[in-house]
């Protein structure tokens, strides 16, 4: 889930900043209220709750500025301002409420466990890799009479 | 059936006690949110979330995320934590690489050593 919003203006009353932060977070407030709870659902004798976790984040700046006189020129100013907000949310776990009794099941993320996994793996290799190419060239070295170092020294003179 | 996601309000007591005082104006915040409970088969069932808020001027962060549910039957009460799998395999995972990591590092500096 994603949602930008944003608006610039120029000279710009000082009401206008007041009505983006609450435009913002009226946005914001929207998205805290039913985020990470969901509505039960009933399924037969059995009661489900969905649980998500929700970040979301809101930002905004103004500035202004006077331009110098020129050629007998009145100065001009400028103000603007301008914001921003975005949020992310995604399923946790569902609450099962059945006659039996409660309980929570997780909803793991496959995607990020994978990539997870996948980095994991390669860091893992990198450094086996690094290990076994640092032991062959030394042993190599070794057997021709000097160390890896020695030999990029020779190489480079 | 009740809606438990309305009038949702800051945990009274023990360790949800959100921040108050002169910690409210703190930009950096963290309290337990408890919904509405719901009645169901003779039980009561409580959600909570946590909410952790980071403040700085024009503007806000923040990461609502589901801490527990409190089952109340009768005079005991149950809370049942609600854990993020995701995040705890991803941390592992993390933990797992870097252990891994480190350990290569450290025995090909010993061989290294060694050979020397």
């Amino acid at each position: 889930m994603m949602a930008m919003t944003g608006m610039t203006q120029e000279r710009t009353p000082a009401s206008a900043s007041e009505t983006l932060e609450r435009t913002l977070n009226q946005a914001l407030s929207s998205v805290r209220a039913d985020a990470v709870f969901g509505r039960p659902i009933e399924r037969g004798a059995t009661v489900v709750i969905p649980c998500a976790e929700v970040m979301i984040g809101m930002g905004m700046g103004s500035g202004g500025g006077r331009s110098p006189a020129m050629n007998g020129q009145q100065t001009s100013s400028g103000e603007g301002l301008g914001g921003g907000g975005g949020g992310r949310g995604r399923p946790v776990a569902v609450i099962v409420i059945g006659q039996d009794g409660v309980r929570v099941q997780p909803v793991p993320d496959v995607t990020r466990l994978a990539l997870a996994g996948m980095t994991t793996a390669g860091f893992m290799a990198f450094w086996l890799v690094r290990l076994l190419a640092g032991a062959g060239g030394r042993g190599k070295a070794k057997a021709r009479g000097g160390s890896p170092g020695h030999l990029m020294r020779a190489l480079r003179s | 059936m009740a809606d438990g996601r309305v009038n949702e309000r800051p945990a009274k007591g023990g360790q949800g006690e959100p921040m108050s005082g002169r910690w409210a104006a703190f930009p950096l915040r963290s309290e337990e949110v408890r919904g509405d409970p719901l009645s169901l088969y003779g039980r009561q069932v409580t959600t909570l979330k946590r909410v952790t808020r980071v403040r700085w001027p024009g503007g806000v962060w923040e990461w609502h995320r589901p801490a527990a549910v409190e089952v109340r039957e009768g005079a005991t009460v149950r809370r049942i934590p609600i854990r993020n799998t995701t995040h705890a395999a991803t941390f592992a995972a993390m933990a797992v690489g870097l252990l891994i990591g480190a350990s290569v590092l450290r025995a090909g500096k010993a061989r290294g050593r060694n050979e020397r």
